[in-house]
């Protein structure tokens, strides 16, 4: 850890370890995958502000369907730009120890595209339309309307055609995988 | 105080139209209105929540705009704009910094964007909350029962309608209870309670809320009280928040009574992250005016606004007070998962107050342990943390292949931390003390005689001193003496030649006792290391071939069995005396009793899942839909795997549900058919499943057979190796076959997928189940004329080994090292050339490249853990080797998936194959603990070797030991081991399993009715509250 020491006092760690669920070792190797992003920027400015563009070269986010809404949402000025506490703040929700509570919450806002505080069915034909990807073997128009349907059948309880945060979160916490899809490892 | 008059008044204030009234009323104490309608935004949102049936409720707007210029009315539905302009006010946004030193110098509270997005302001309020609640300057906000019990009555009407309370403080933990209260009262007691409560609460100008009782008291039955849990506290807490903000922003902080630390008992917070940090800490002033100036990002006009420290007439105490109590708050929320939130709060409490006023004696004393606790926590963490191997290779692979596979090299992870248990179990007390400790030398038999003539199992031994043949023989005849004598000469021959001379009746199995054994078992113990010695060789190719086998040098070492004593050991040259044979038998126990425990604890983590996943058929598509993608994912190609095979699956169930239409309308000529079709298959399963028993049957039994011959070298290896050879190539070909079969029986793809798991489970586990027959078999053959050591060979070729707990050692250890070598040859040998072939050669791009089959691995690592359970006993080592091993197959899994395996098509469900594993694992540890049980229970230990060689059977030396114990205790034992306890016993088992079964389909129907009653209730709500805006808009209406 030595040369560590110099970028963060072990006061600062301790701070971030109660703030995040992480240990002081792991935000240093949070640090580590912070600086690769931008080395050159991040080492002359701890604090620097990385554009959206070179916080999604993250191997993760590369590919993610979700990825703009991910920084969008971890991203305290709320443009997507990220600085090294938004992506400690990320990577703490996504990580193991964080509790469902939280990564529901975080799920919705991801989910979440237009960011009225419901899932619409609009957000909902934009969560498949990215979850079936850019393939070939695209569902059908009437196959999309079918699953939309069903899972607002499954889930909207009130039958508002919206998914509030209860709605969701109780069929989240009624999924199985959840937990262990919507994580990063370190 | 004054405000506690007005609970119950504000309790409806707002729920009648007149707010006007209110407002004017609440002018006497102006602290009071304004914390009361803190809990109006909720009121206000149904109004702005987007909603196609719109209904809502307006609300008359002279009213609002009245509420607007008391600035505190908060609308979290609007956008930002309006949040900014309660609390962007300078008034309140820089009071707290008047009262706040700047904070400490923590690099992230620098954000400047805060006050954009409501929600983020409605969690910073709620965490705002929670130290608030918590604060030791605050006074006990807590409201008097019936008021908070009508606000969350209130608010759970609301809260089904808006979304402002956007429940993100949602704790778990808490939720139910509340819920659970409010449910417990009958509804009608509760609407009883509510008029009742109406009626004592006096209108200022005699407008009654009468108007809207019918309504209400509907509203308030039509509640849901499923999903929106979390909303009643988060209003109740919202509430208190305003409150403790207010007391904050009046700055009467002196007159603040003590801690309300009963407050927070129910308002424990989940962790949240550091960006509520930031808003708290920009709530409570904390901001470091140096760290923003440093900080170049900071928008300059804002910085400026916030920098303003004007700490004007505040007394010095009061502000050190101050900061440490926001200090505290804002650690306190994130910190709350750890431990009970009010026990952290009240340490944090101490920490902070000894901070700010050098404590004295105990509790300076007293803080100190709770800094060293803590930092001992934290230190113990991090070492847990550091035993997290592999960390960067299960990256990789997830990265790569998902979660599914993953799930397997975690799985081999936990196996090998469990058997390195195990080793460290036996290390621990059978090894070292075997190796350490000298055994008691004169004295042993002394003790022998001693414990065996007070235990009333065994008859009186007649005389015990030191053997001489003449002793134990008196009537042989001289001739055997001599070659006694001689026996230390090692001739194996001669010491065969005195076991046929020994008279016939002690050949008869019930004349030995363990008297019996002690005589005898010097004696056989040298004619077995000289058998043994016999065999050894120092040929190269027959020290390969030993060390294959676990024979000739290998058998007499600490690796089996039979190298053990039986004497009683001697602690260090103390008197006490250490029990080997007990040690070993505890040991064996120990083990097996931390794998099932922590087995238990693995599943139990999973059983909620396990229940999920059951329950999960009812929300498939949400399922797949919010938790398909894998999070983990970071390869390009596998993320495009990723999107097909999410296709392909919600394709697949979107067939299935027709699929599942179809089948009503299947005629009876079809139903007939395919049930015939499965019955046949069924039958064909179990016929193949028995051919595959028989042919393991006759394998090991040739593979015995064959093994007594002279055969030298390769062949014989091969022969010895034939039994795990047949398990394993069976492994392989039969499930195929399986694969094959299940496609004609027309099931659902899921269904299809599991039924062939579980015949490939039973083929795997009536592979074990046969390799034990064979082993009994071995050890037991009938018609065998035994010699005293009880060896022999019948007629039949069945030869009953010297010592077969060795034996079956030995055979255990080859099938370890077998399994371990088949693996490594499927690796480097087959997929390897696979991959080659398919990469280089268009010809075979049909057969395609390997993909990692999770469950038939897991299969595999079942399989070999199997054989550690079982053999452990037999070989004490064999942990330790299994530890090498999974140590190995990690790294050489790791290569097959990264090298020759492409991402599978078929999506493996993490949750789904996880308790998928235990409970196979489960299945084979019972396989493993009946026949082991068994054997140490029933069946009567080698003579010539082994910790147990002077005991009837393994299990004497527990009973000896208890013999020795207070007659109280024994009788107690006795009891508990008797039939009339364990009869009682299993009968109020089963009596609980029943309850607890009746229980859980009553669970389940219940949880059906309620399912209904909500979603009956969601239309009760959208009527009602149509209804209510039409009462509303006349009442608008008539009012101008």
């Amino acid at each position: 850890m030595g040369q560590q020491e110099s970028v963060f006092t072990e006061e600062e760690l301790e701070d971030y370890q109660e703030l995040t669920f992480f240990l002081k070792k792991e935000i240093l190797h949070c640090y580590k995958r912070f600086e690769m992003l931008a080395p050159e920027a991040v080492s002359k400015n701890r604090n620097v502000r990385l554009p959206m563009a070179t916080v999604l070269t993250l191997p993760e986010l590369q590919v993610n369907p979700f990825r703009d809404r991910i920084c969008k949402v971890f991203s305290s000025a709320g443009d997507g730009t990220m600085t090294f506490e938004d992506f400690l703040d990320m990577m703490s929700v996504f990580s193991d120890a964080a509790p469902r509570s939280v990564k529901t919450e975080y799920a919705f806002r991801i989910y979440d595209f237009d960011e009225d505080d419901m899932i619409s069915v609009e957000d909902l034909r934009e969560v498949l339309n990215r979850l079936l990807g850019p393939g070939k073997k695209k569902l059908n128009e009437e196959d999309i309307e079918e699953l939309i349907d069903n899972v607002m059948a499954e889930a909207d309880l009130d039958e508002d055609h919206f998914l509030a945060y209860a709605e969701f979160e109780h069929v989240i916490s009624k999924s199985p995988d959840f937990l262990s899809s919507f994580r990063i490892r370190l | 105080m004054a405000y506690r008059n007005f609970q119950n008044f504000d309790n409806y204030a707002y729920e009648c139209d007149d707010y006007k009234n209110i407002h004017s009323f609440d002018h006497s104490n102006s602290r009071n209105s304004v914390e009361r309608f803190s809990s109006r935004p909720n009121i206000d949102f149904s109004v702005n929540s987007r909603r196609p049936p719109g209904p809502s409720y307006e609300r008359p707007s002279d009213v609002r705009n009245g509420l607007r210029n008391s600035e505190f009315q908060v609308n979290m539905g609007q956008p930002s704009a309006r949040v900014y302009d309660i609390y962007g006010d300078p008034e309140i946004l820089i009071q707290p910094q008047n009262l706040y030193e700047p904070g400490p110098s923590r690099n992230f509270y620098h954000d400047s964007h805060w006050k954009g997005q409501p929600i983020r302001y409605s969690k910073a309020l709620q965490n705002f909350n929670h130290s608030a609640g918590q604060g030791p300057q605050l006074p006990d906000i807590k409201q008097s029962d019936q008021g908070s019990a009508d606000l969350k009555r209130f608010s759970r009407y609301h809260g089904c309608q808006e979304k402002l309370d956007f429940p993100y403080y949602t704790n778990q933990r808490n939720g139910p209870q509340i819920d659970q209260d409010l449910l417990a009262q009958p509804s009608t007691s509760r609407d009883t309670g509510f008029q009742q409560h109406r009626s004592n609460f006096k209108m200022p100008d005699g407008h009654s809320a009468q108007n809207l009782a019918d309504d209400d008291d509907a509203i308030t039955r039509s509640q849901s009280s499923f999903s929106y849990r979390d909303r009643p506290r988060l209003l109740d807490a919202f509430q208190s928040s305003k409150s403790a903000y207010n007391e904050l922003t009046v700055r009467r902080p002196h007159t603040a009574p003590e801690p309300a630390i009963s407050s927070l008992r129910h308002r424990q917070s989940a962790k949240h992250t550091m960006k509520d940090a930031r808003q708290i800490a920009k709530e409570l002033g904390l901001y470091s005016k140096t760290e923003e100036v440093s900080n170049a990002d900071t928008n300059p006009s804002e910085m400026n606004s916030e920098s303003q420290v004007v700490p004007a007439g505040l007394q010095d105490d009061e502000e050190t007070k101050r900061k440490c109590w926001a200090r505290m708050c804002q650690s306190i929320t994130y910190h709350a998962h750890y431990t009970s939130a009010s026990k952290e709060m009240e340490n944090r409490n101490k920490v902070k107050q000894a901070q700010v006023s050098p404590a004295a004696g105990f509790a300076a004393w007293e803080l100190r342990q709770q800094k060293a606790k803590k930092k001992l926590w934290e230190t113990w963490k991090e070492l847990i943390s550091s035993l997290n191997v592999w960390s960067h290779p299960l990256k990789r692979i997830e990265g790569y292949h998902g979660t599914g596979v993953v799930s397997y090299f975690l799985f081999l992870r936990w196996l090998l931390f469990l058997n390195l248990g195990i080793f460290f179990l036996v290390v621990l007390f059978i090894l070292l003390p075997h190796i350490l400790f000298k055994p008691l030398e004169s004295s042993e038999l002394k003790i022998e005689n001693k414990t065996l003539a007070s235990s009333n199992y065994f008859p009186k031994p007649a005389a015990l001193r030191l053997y001489s043949p003449s002793d134990l023989f008196p009537n042989l005849p001289d001739e055997v003496f001599s070659i006694f004598q001689d026996i230390g000469g090692k001739a194996f021959d001669q010491a065969s030649q005195i076991t046929s001379l020994l008279p016939s009746a002690l050949k008869s199995d019930k004349a030995f006792f363990t008297d019996e054994r002690l005589k005898f078992s010097p004696f056989c113990s040298e004619n077995y290391t000289v058998m043994v010695n016999n065999f050894k060789s120092s040929k190269i190719d027959l020290v390969l071939q030993d060390f294959m086998q676990g024979t000739g040098w290998m058998e007499l070492t600490l690796l089996f069995y039979g190298y053990y004593n039986h004497y009683k050991l001697n602690l260090f040259g103390t008197t006490r005396i250490y029990n080997f044979p007990l040690a070993y038998l505890l040991t064996t126990l120990a083990y097996f009793l931390a794998s099932l425990v922590l087995m238990v604890g693995y599943t139990t983590e999973g059983v909620k899942e396990t229940l999920m996943t059951s329950e999960s058929q009812l929300h498939k598509y949400c399922d797949m839909v919010f938790a398909g993608w894998d999070f983990c994912i970071e390869d390009k190609k596998t993320a495009m795997l990723k999107h097909s095979s999410i296709t392909r699956e919600l394709k697949g169930h979107l067939a299935e549900d027709q699929r599942n239409a179809e089948l009503s309308q299947w005629t009876r000529k079809k139903k007939a058919k395919v049930y015939t079709v499965r019955t046949i298959v069924n039958l064909a399963v179990l016929g193949l499943l028995i051919l595959c028993g028989y042919i393991l049957l006759l394998v090991s039994n040739l593979s015995l057979e064959k093994s007594g011959e002279d055969n030298e070298g390769f062949l014989a290896v091969v022969i010895q190796l034939l039994p795990s050879l047949t398990i394993t190539g069976l492994s392989l070909v039969v499930p195929t076959m399986f694969g094959k079969m299940v496609t004609f029986e027309e099931y659902s793809k899921d269904f299809e997928i599991k039924i062939t798991l579980i015949r490939t489970v039973f083929l795997r586990l009536a592979s074990i189940g046969i390799l034990i027959y064979s082993f009994h078999h071995q050890i037991s053959c009938s018609g065998v004329s035994l010699d005293s050591c009880k060896q022999g060979i019948n007629s039949l070729g069945c030869k009953k080994p010297m010592c077969w707990e060795t034996y079956i050692g030995q055979q255990l250890y080859k099938l370890v090292l077998m399994d371990f070598l088949v693996a490594v040859f499927k690796t480097f040998v087959v997929e390897l050339a696979r991959k080659f072939i398919v990469t280089h050669c268009t010809c075979a791009k049909k057969i395609g490249r390997q993909e990692f089959d999770v469950t038939s691995n897991v299969l595999d690592l079942v399989y070999s853990q199997t054989l550690c359970w079982l053999g452990t006993f037999y070989s004490p080592l064999l942990p330790g080797i299994t530890v090498i091993k999974y140590f190995i197959l990690f790294y050489i899994k790791q290569f097959t998936v990264m090298v020759n395996c492409v991402p599978s098509q078929i999506p493996y469900r993490a949750s789904r194959s996880n308790t998928f594993f235990m409970i196979v694992l489960m299945l084979s540890f019972v396989l493993c603990i009946i026949p082991l049980g068994y054997s140490i229970a029933e069946v009567s230990p080698s003579f010539g070797c082994g910790p147990f060689r002077i005991y009837s059977i393994m299990w004497l030396p527990v009973k000896e030991m208890i013999r020795t114990w207070p007659t109280t205790l024994q009788s107690i034992v006795d009891f508990l081991t008797s039939a009339g306890f364990a009869v009682p016993c299993f009968i109020i088992l089963c009596l609980a399993l029943y309850y607890y079964s009746a229980q859980t389909s009553a669970h389940k129907h219940m949880a059906n009715v309620l399912k209904d009653q909500l979603i009956d209730e969601g239309r009760d709500k959208q009527f009602l509250l149509a209804r209510l805006s039409e009462v509303a808009k006349q009442r608008e209406l008539i009012t101008t």
